[in-house]
Parts: C-alpha cells; sequence; structure tokens
C-alpha cells in the first residue's frame, strides 16, 4: 500500500479519496452541471467527484475558486495569489494543496529558496520582505481564530500593496483555508508509485 | 452585486468606504460566494442536513471564529428556522456537544464539524469511517464539509476587509 505523505513537498502526492467519488455514468444532469467547470481548469479528477455529491454547492464553488485564483482581472499578481495559498496551506498543514501551489509559484517566479525557506522553518519562515509581508499575513488570516491586524496589513502597505491586492491576497488565503478543509478530510495524500 | 450580499454585509461594509470601492472590481467574487451560502445554507436538497441544523452548525464555526457579526448572520437563520429543535439550537453554542448516548448520527456531525472548524489536518481515514459507522452517509459528509469550509472562508474574509477600512 502505497504510503501517507506527511512532510512538505514539491512533488505532487496522489490525492486518494476516503470518501467514494461519484459515478460518471451515473451522475445526475446537476451533477453532470456540476463537473462542467474544474479547479484550474484540470481533469474532473477523483477530488471534483467526491464533491459533486453536492453539486448544489460545487457548481458555484469551482467557478469561485478560479475567479479568484486565476480570474479576478488587475490587481494582485497570480504570483503572489499563489504565494497566499501556499501561506494558508502551510498553516493548515494541508500536504497536497502545499504541494500543487508551491510548485506553482516556483513555476512563476523562479524563486525556489522561498518554498525552501517555507518548509524548513514553516510560520516562522524569513523572506525577503515582499514576499514575508505577504506569507505571515495568509499565515495569521489561517490561524483560527483568525489572528490579522493593523500591524501585517501596514507591512503590507509598506511593501507597497494597493487595498484591491489586499483584498485578492485576502480571497487567495481564504479560500485556501476552505480547499485545504476539503482536501485533507475527504481524503489523503499518497507517495505516487514510479512510472 | 451590491452591499447587501452576505460578504459585504457581514464585513459591515458600508457605501463609500476603500473596502467598497476595490469590492466594486470583484462583482462576480461577491455572487459567487453569495450563490456558495445560499446553496449550502437553504439548498433545494439538503440530504441529511435539515436547514435548522445547517444554521445552527454555522453558528458553531462563526462562534469558533470569534466573529460577532457572523455569529448573529447565522443565529438569525437559526431563529428564523421552522421545526428547530431544542438539540439542534444547542448546537450553535462549540461549549455544548450531544450526549454520547444519546442521538450517535448527530454527535458524529457535530464532533467533525469541530474537527474541521479547529484541526482539520487530525482528520485521517479513520475519522470518516467513524462517521459512517454512526450512519453519516457520504453526499451528507461532503455537504458538511463544504459548510464549515464555506463559514472559515467567509470568517477570513470579512476579517480582511474590516481591517482595509480601519486605516
Amino acid at each position: 500500500m502505497a504510503e501517507v505523505v506527511q512532510e512538505f513537498t514539491t512533488d505532487i502526492p496522489r490525492w486518494s479519496p476516503h470518501v467514494r467519488p461519484i459515478s460518471q455514468d451515473a451522475a445526475t444532469p446537476l451533477q453532470q452541471k456540476s463537473l462542467e467547470v474544474t479547479p484550474s481548469n484540470g481533469p474532473i479528477s477523483d477530488y471534483v467527484l467526491v464533491l459533486a455529491h453536492d453539486p448544489e454547492t460545487l457548481i458555484h464553488r469551482n467557478p469561485l475558486f478560479n475567479e479568484i485564483m486565476s480570474g479576478s482581472e488587475g490587481g494582485l499578481r497570480r504570483a503572489d495569489r499563489e504565494l497566499g495559498a501556499v501561506g494558508a496551506s502551510e498553516e493548515n498543514r494541508c500536504i497536497f494543496c502545499t504541494a500543487v501551489h508551491s510548485k506553482r509559484y516556483i513555476e512563476l517566479t523562479d524563486q525556489a529558496e522561498v518554498i525552501e525557506n517555507i518548509f524548513e522553518d514553516e510560520s516562522s519562515a524569513v523572506l525577503p520582505p515582499r514576499e514575508q509581508a505577504l506569507f505571515d499575513y495568509s499565515v495569521a488570516l489561517a490561524a483560527t481564530p483568525p489572528q490579522v491586524n493593523k500591524t501585517h496589513v501596514n507591512a503590507l502597505r509598506e511593501v507597497g500593496l494597493t487595498d484591491l491586492e489586499i483584498i485578492d491576497l485576502t480571497l487567495a488565503a481564504s479560500v485556501f483555508c476552505w480547499a485545504n478543509r476539503l482536501m485533507e478530510t475527504l481524503g489523503e495524500p499518497l507517495v505516487r508509485s514510479e512510472g | 452585486m451590491p452591499l447587501d450580499s452576505v460578504i459585504p454585509r457581514t464585513a459591515g461594509v458600508q457605501a463609500g468606504s476603500p473596502a467598497a470601492t476595490v469590492l466594486a472590481e470583484r462583482e462576480r467574487v461577491l455572487e459567487l460566494s453569495q450563490n456558495s451560502h445560499d446553496a449550502l445554507l437553504a439548498p433545494t436538497d439538503p440530504g441529511g442536513l435539515s436547514l435548522p441544523l445547517r444554521a445552527a452548525l454555522a453558528t458553531r464555526v462563526a462562534t469558533i471564529n470569534a466573529d460577532e457579526a457572523l455569529i448573529d448572520h447565522y443565529h438569525a437563520l437559526l431563529d428564523a428556522a421552522d421545526e428547530a429543535s431544542q438539540s439542534i439550537v444547542s448546537v450553535a453554542d462549540p461549549t455544548y456537544m450531544p450526549p454520547a448516548e444519546g442521538d450517535r448520527w448527530l454527535t458524529a456531525v457535530v464532533a467533525h464539524a469541530d474537527l474541521l472548524a479547529i484541526a482539520p489536518q487530525d482528520s485521517n481515514k479513520a475519522t470518516i469511517e467513524a462517521l459512517r459507522a454512526a450512519g453519516v452517509e457520504d453526499p451528507d459528509i461532503v455537504r458538511l464539509t463544504q459548510l464549515v469550509g464555506f463559514v472559515v472562508y467567509q470568517a477570513r474574509l470579512v476579517a480582511g476587509l474590516r481591517l482595509i477600512n480601519e486605516q
């Protein structure tokens, strides 16, 4: 049996569901419609087929996720939204989301050292000033209850973020506090077998 | 989407404020957030999670997140719900746990809502198997997870919007 991944990594694990995915052949019309938009426009995965047990929610949730991460014209750049996702996912210890979004962050920025520092020191990671302000805000937002305060927002403004960019970062970190809860409870990240 | 939709309303965003200005550029997000809220709190097919139970669980998660405006919002939905039994109303308070010797299904649902809100990383395969053993069906596990996830998202988004307006 494949091993559950316990440590942060950029090697994307295989997500194995605990809840049985719906059968696409037996899907109701509403379930089929809820599968028309997938997260990041990827293939119809087991994850999406598990969420299709509640099509009334899924039909809005996937478009909301995509709007926050890659839609929403102007505002915060894509890479910074990914850093918000990584900050929340690290705080929630979601191995799967952290892997997917730290890999995407590195692809967009070439800043592998930012991710290496986060994996090493987690929420106390020391980063360049701009990345530090974004990461610290996202981590504080992900705490329960949220721990964000004026100091965090002032730090974002000091590194040049506008109000719109701060809201985009808030949206990215917040939607991952939601996504993390789906990923880490409805299934688990397994080591991918060779080949 | 006007400022009376659920996110700006629970964040207390007033017309003309800095947060209102940026939200005018994120109307699609507000609309999809409202739709998600409605699908979770007032679905056409609630499955095994009744509307009053959903409002009570949302109030519980809002309380765990210490957000007064969200507590008020979800408690008002609970107050407005017909047929909310005393045991459902009690669920709104996170210090209350349904007695283990009582309704096993409700006890399992409430315990899982708490785990989702507070420590989702502690969930594993056995957690889901325990829910099933208590009679919670797969579609209801997904509905419960989405419900808690949405309130957790909302609590953080409104916190950020209020901070924008504080300066």
